[in-house]
């Protein structure tokens, strides 16, 4: 039983959950079901519904329906609202016949003039809502009067002349019935479009510039998106899609009536809204438009189909669309708030009671005062420096939590400067061969300093992971890294499911959601070496260069990853169950590797690894600054050889100075020690080390 | 589920009064003025209470013994008496002698040469195993608290965190001793008993319940004065102008209340982990490398900060006659005077016993006692 709850917990079908959520396209989820389910019933209702003519014809009989819907989408989602679009169909629809069989303009010029008439309508609207800031509501009210009433003039006065028209040519027959692979000409037109617009509004910068000015009008003039170009542009593309629908009925139908397109704006408006498009603009998309249309019309002719009466089949569709819309309300408001809840996904940890840290109990991680006299060096200069190095002249290099590289200079670093400004939350550092510092940054990926302070991106992505619902290859939190002797980076990323101030969380999970990413400086390539790694976080190419250390802070464990010699590309764990969370592991002098400790382990902690419903109940029920969390608030160093033996440690009891040590460096016959949280880099003498050594020299020989 | 159950909750109960923590706010608006205050002479091991003699010295309880201060500072100290137990509350009674709360056995009367005169040990036919408080009230009749018939006084944190239904008594009996009765059952850690400034009333603090309640003398009437602190009330003393003091053990969290509810996994916690290792209020707010931290404790640029989640704390507040709190002495999670279990008048100062950081402290005079 307890064996089935830990498999469940550790391969929760709520971690699929939670990244499906996440996805934008989970949005429409309401309208597409209701889509399907519309589409299944009449198939199932209606005899020979599903037969091919059957189908062509609802196809015919749709695509103008939703071009008109995709109109009015345009006007919806640059925050406004286009009633004129019924009306501008209508009007085409007799332009086109008018010009084309009565005038007998050629087709390719029809066709332009009335996409031309639509747009100057949308002009008229666009224009006076953009410069003349009139509501749009009314004023493409006023226009939807002005050219319906202009449309009944005219087909009145032109009743005997449309009356008696014959049909053109077969271009313009192929256009009215014609069908390509089985697809209507007309369906293929929205299909066309409808694929069109959608890349024009979400990849193309003026129809980006559209939804940014539907999401915010005052963010979009702060990002100096010309505001009022943009919404008139989104009126004359309305008005333009309206006329093109308008042309494709007059091809199928020959005929303008009194009756046509009435009440069309209306149906695409709830449309628009059955979709899931805001009202308030900004938010949607065109498949939502064409979804909603689809259901719609899906819905009337259906149930003519079925027999059922006018005014019934009216109230039927109104109740269904107003629980639609409702639900869909509902959902798109609380998607984030289920996200939320289901997101945090905790796994099952076991933990064996680790090695004692009593100052008397004689095993290596004894506490000691070793670091209690350690010298402060940039008290208060520096905050939070998670990771220091040395150069070859002894300057100290560190990072700063506003995205600086911060430079100590030799030899008493009183004197600070900002070596390099590259933003993000930078973290662990290497120096290459060509002494170019390369950094890690949280949110960002990886980049380098050449000697010079010019800033260079080394890589900021990787191979996305084919099996995961979430696009991985964007580097989410970039931790340490250490450069092999071939010059490959090797570097950790710590999460691939939470940004660097949800730490927590990604402790509370205990799930493998890490990275060990390789880049190749040579071929430019990044690609992801091991996944599914627990928070891997300090990086360090062994003294021998054969092999890759790396420590999983919340399993508490050293790892080693051959990348050469005759085990190369296999891994094995190398320390388990330390006392403490593994943070940046370094080399030290005498052939062994330094390791800070950012907290210990506390028993209580380890209880709760086994116990995610605890965990689950705890994010869920008490405030952040309440959560149990592990034992931060206190670290030591130890240090450690190649066969995995811990050899000593060194300690700040009461973590006075140095509560959370997240890297240790030895350089020249000192260790000095920094703190992700901390406002000083500590550093002490240390006894027995070769006063000459430096990590430079140990990496690239004397060179 | 439980969200289920809590929908279910509210709707049917509509009215339950929900037992959260209150905001620090009002009189108990967080301050430093604790931290301000003097420490008087040398560390005493766990003290626990204080009484004035009659002889003017300052008797303190320390593990099994009870000290005789006396000097400016009570700094020189001799053991007065070595008892059975751990020895809890002290008072002297108005005819000279010394009455202690002694764990395991009840209450004992020593003489003013430290010898046993008096004991009670039992009431309403059981053991008072678990001696928390007494008073004396001017009539001479003696009010003393026992705390829970499954935990000594010592397993303050077990009986607090096994949160089983309250057990205490409060039990009352003559100046000799003698017709012990039980006045109030079902108390959860009464850990506070003054008599009223009238005299009519018994006022107990349960810690556990959190709450300050009045028992009237004559008959069965109970009262409660204020129904929920955002700590664990400690013991209550008489200020010389009517009004009352009260300790707090520690403030409450969000954290601690949650695991008390998490009935499974804190059984588990008090069954393999180390009590001073427990999620839970402590006394001593010095970091255990290995106690359990919350987010907000994390430093922060070598900066505890005051207002983290508090794992010890130090409060100290001013009741009025009717027991409305009128101010309060704080000592924040970066503060010293920490673990407070009693704080009383002695003369003309007001001392208050830091039990976590084994030392008496002198109030601050003026603003700090009368305003808070």
């Amino acid at each position: 039983m307890i064996s089935l709850q830990r498999a469940w917990h550790r391969h929760s079908p709520q971690l699929f959950l939670g990244e499906l959520l996440e996805k934008r396209w989970m949005e429409p989820i309401i309208p597409f079901t209701l889509t399907i389910a519309v589409f299944l019933a009449f198939a199932v209702m209606i005899p020979r519904y599903l037969t091919a003519g059957s189908l062509q014809e609802l196809m015919r009989n749709f695509a103008e329906q939703g071009m008109v819907a995709v109109a009015m989408a345009f006007s919806v989602l640059s925050g406004g609202i286009d009633l004129s679009v019924g009306a501008v169909f209508a009007m085409s629809n007799f332009l086109a016949l008018y010009l084309y069989l009565i005038v007998g303009l050629p087709l390719p010029a029809m066709i332009l003039l009335v996409v031309l008439f639509g747009a100057a309508m949308g002009a008229i609207n666009g224009g006076l809502i953009a410069y003349g800031k009139t509501r749009p509501f009314l004023t493409t009210l006023v226009v939807l009067i002005i050219v319906r009433a202009a449309y009944n003039k005219v087909t009145v006065a032109f009743t005997d002349e449309l009356a008696s028209i014959d049909s053109g040519s077969s271009t313009w027959d192929f256009m009215g019935s014609g069908r390509v692979v089985g697809i209507p000409f007309n369906m293929l037109v929205l299909i066309l479009l409808a694929v069109g617009t959608h890349f024009f509004l979400t990849r193309i910068k003026p129809g980006v510039h559209i939804m940014a000015v539907g999401s915010s009008r005052k963010a979009a003039r702060h990002a100096g998106v010309n505001v009022k170009r943009v919404l008139f542009s989104a009126y004359v593309m309305s008005g333009a899609i309206a006329a093109l629908a308008g042309i494709l009925y007059a091809a199928r139908q020959n005929s303008s009536g009194t009756d046509t397109g009435v009440g069309w704006e209306i149906n695409a408006l709830a449309a628009v809204v059955l979709g899931g498009i805001s009202l308030a603009g900004g938010r949607g998309t065109i498949a939502r438009a064409v979804m909603g249309a689809a259901i719609i019309f899906m819905l009337t002719s259906g149930m003519v189909r079925l027999g059922i009466s006018g005014n019934l089949t009216t109230a039927i569709i109104g109740i269904i669309l107003l629980l639609a819309v409702g639900f869909n309300v509902k959902w798109v408001k609380n998607k984030g708030k289920v996200l939320q809840k289901v997101y945090v996904t905790p796994s099952w940890v076991d933990f064996e009671p680790p090695p004692s840290v009593e100052r008397s109990s004689g095993t290596p991680f004894a506490e000691n005062d070793r670091l209690k006299n350690a010298e402060a060096i940039a008290l208060n200069m520096i905050e939070g420096p998670e990771d220091i190095i040395l150069d070859r002249n002894d300057n100290l290099y560190t990072v700063n939590r506003n995205g600086s590289i911060i430079r100590f200079l030799a030899p008493d670093y009183t004197v600070r400067e900002e070596f390099a400004r590259i933003g993000g939350r930078p973290l662990g550092l290497a120096f290459d061969r060509d002494q170019n510092l390369l950094v890690c940054i949280a949110g960002m990926g990886v980049y380098g300093v050449k000697p010079d302070r010019s800033v260079f991106k080394v890589t900021d992505r990787t191979t996305r992971t084919r099996t995961r619902l979430k696009d991985d290859s964007r580097l989410y939190l970039a931790d340490d890294l250490d450069v092999a002797p071939d010059g490959k980076i090797y570097f950790s990323e710590a999460s691939t499911r939470y940004e660097l101030t949800d730490w927590a969380l990604d402790g509370f999970e205990g799930r493998g959601n890490g990275r060990l990413i390789c880049h190749d400086p040579k071929t430019g390539t990044t690609k992801t070496v091991l996944k599914n790694l627990t928070f891997p976080n300090g990086i360090c190419i062994s003294h021998d260069g054969q092999s890759v250390l790396w420590a999983s802070t919340w399993l508490c464990q050293i790892n080693r990853f051959w990348i050469s010699g005759p085990k190369a590309g296999t891994s094995e764990i190398l320390i388990d169950n330390l006392p403490g969370y593994c943070d940046n592991i370094n080399r030290a002098s005498d052939g062994k590797y330094w390791l800070a400790f950012v907290g210990l382990r506390t028993p209580v902690y380890d209880l709760a690894m086994r116990n995610p419903v605890f965990r689950t109940r705890m994010v869920k029920q008490i405030p952040p600054d309440e959560w149990l969390c592990p034992g931060i608030n206190y670290g030591c160093v130890v240090k450690f050889d190649d066969n995995g033996v811990v050899t000593e440690s060194l300690w700040d009891p009461g973590g006075l100075s140095h509560p959370t040590i997240t890297s240790v460096r030895e350089h020249k016959g000192y260790l000095y020690i920094g703190g992700l949280e901390n406002n000083r880099i500590g550093r002490i003498r240390l006894q027995d080390a070769d006063p000459t050594w430096e990590a430079h020299k140990s990496y690239w020989g004397g060179a | 589920m439980s969200l289920l159950g809590d929908i279910i909750d509210r709707v049917l109960f509509p009215n339950r009064e929900l037992h959260v923590i209150p905001v620090l706010d009002g009189a108990f608006s967080p301050n430093q003025r604790l931290d301000q205050g003097r420490r008087l002479g040398d560390e005493i091991e766990r003290p626990d209470d204080i009484a004035l003699g009659p002889d003017g010295a300052l008797y303190v309880s320390t593990g099994n013994r009870i000290l005789r201060c006396t000097g400016d500072d009570f700094n020189t100290r001799a053991v007065f008496a070595t008892l059975e137990g751990p020895v809890g509350g002290l008072t002297s009674s108005p005819d000279g002698r010394l009455l202690a709360c002694v764990s395991g056995v009840g209450l004992v009367a020593l003489s003013p040469v430290g010898k046993i005169v008096g004991r009670l040990e039992s009431a309403g036919g059981e053991r008072i195993a678990c001696p928390l408080s007494v008073t004396v009230a001017t009539d001479g009749a003696i009010y003393l608290t026992d705390g829970s018939r499954s935990n000594p006084p010592e397993l303050w944190l077990t009986d607090l965190m096994q949160n089983r239904p309250p057990s205490g008594r409060l039990i009352g009996c003559d100046s000799s001793l003698g017709g012990a009765r039980v006045s109030a059952d079902k108390l959860a850690w009464p850990l506070g008993v003054i008599v009223s400034a009238d005299g009519k009333e018994v006022w107990v603090a349960e810690s556990w319940a959190h709450r300050l309640t009045a028992f009237s003398r004559a008959g069965d009437h109970r009262r409660v004065i204020v129904k929920n602190y955002s700590g664990y009330p400690a013991r209550l003393a008489r200020a010389a102008d009517g009004g009352v003091w009260m300790a707090f053990l520690a403030l409450r969290t969000q954290l601690t209340e949650f695991v008390l509810r998490e009935r499974a996994f804190c059984e588990e916690m008090m069954r393999t982990v180390p009590s001073e290792l427990w999620i839970g209020p402590a006394l001593d707010g010095r970091l255990n490398p290995r106690e359990p931290t919350q987010i907000g404790r994390i430093k922060k640029l070598g900066i505890q900060k005051p207002w983290a989640p508090p794992r010890s704390y130090g409060l100290v507040a001013r009741l009025d006659a009717r027991g409305v709190a009128t101010g309060t002495l704080h000592s924040r999670v970066d503060g010293w005077v920490h673990g407070i279990t009693t704080v009383r008048p002695i003369g003309s100062r007001v001392l208050a016993v830091s039990k976590g950081r084994d030392c008496l402290v002198e109030l601050p005079v003026g603003r700090g006692a009368e305003e808070g």
